[in-house]
């Protein structure tokens, strides 16, 4: 199963959209910087396994949707172990 | 000895407003030099590279070069997200990379998921 990790927002590039175009069942999400800007419950998200660096909203001022778990980087290492392909949408 | 890793090289840029594309496609001719020869996959925007192209008015050099240089360095199958084609109101037709077999893909997300590492342009 693929981790997705997304760091732009949604309303300044594609990189959330396109990555969701390319999600397998299974697959998990995790925003982090500008791509927290995504967790707030406004842009569709999976159902399941999206998770969201909660540092980076908390600095931004975001609350999380209720699907979407607030992680730290330890947990984000953890995420990285348990998938494989780690997939970085950047730009 | 361990079993190579399966590299996947995901391009998801035009090309000449940025440097991803170009950057990318010299990752992948870097990689194949040295016997790592990844899979390519050109999506989203990425999909724009694999028109012909004319920059010269831009001052640019043309990718399509690079392009031509994948089949010599061993990467002779090229993956292209169908659904992006179509987005962009692209044909399969139009694309045609010399000496390349170009495969159209329906599920990106399963293909991305079979590999082991995956580089993003």
């Amino acid at each position: 199963m693929t981790l997705h990790i997304v760091n732009q927002s949604p309303h300044t590039g594609s990189a959330l959209r396109d990555c969701l175009a390319s999600f397998a069942e299974g697959d998990a999400l995790l925003l982090i910087e500008d791509g927290v800007y995504g967790a707030a419950g406004h842009q569709p998200l999976p159902e399941n396994n999206v998770y969201c660096l909660q540092a980076d909203a908390d600095a931004r001022g975001i609350t999380l949707a209720a699907n979407v778990e607030g992680i730290d980087d330890l947990r984000w290492v953890s995420l990285c172990t348990e998938h494989n392909p780690v997939v970085s949408w950047f730009k | 000895m361990s079993q190579p890793k399966s590299i996947l090289a995901l391009c998801r840029h035009a090309p000449y407003g940025n440097a991803l594309a170009r950057e990318g496609l010299e990752a992948v001719l870097a990689s194949a030099a040295m016997d790592q020869i990844p899979d390519v996959l050109f999506i989203n925007d990425g999909v724009f590279q694999l028109l012909e192209q004319d920059p010269k008015a831009i001052g640019e050099k043309n990718l399509r070069r690079n392009l031509q240089a994948l089949p010599m360095f061993g990467v002779e199958t090229l993956y292209v997200c169908h659904r992006s084609l179509k987005e962009r109101g692209l044909a399969p037709e139009q694309l045609n990379i010399a000496g390349a077999e170009l495969k159209l893909l329906e599920d990106t997300g399963t293909f991305i998921g079979n590999f082991d590492q995956v580089l993003s342009f």
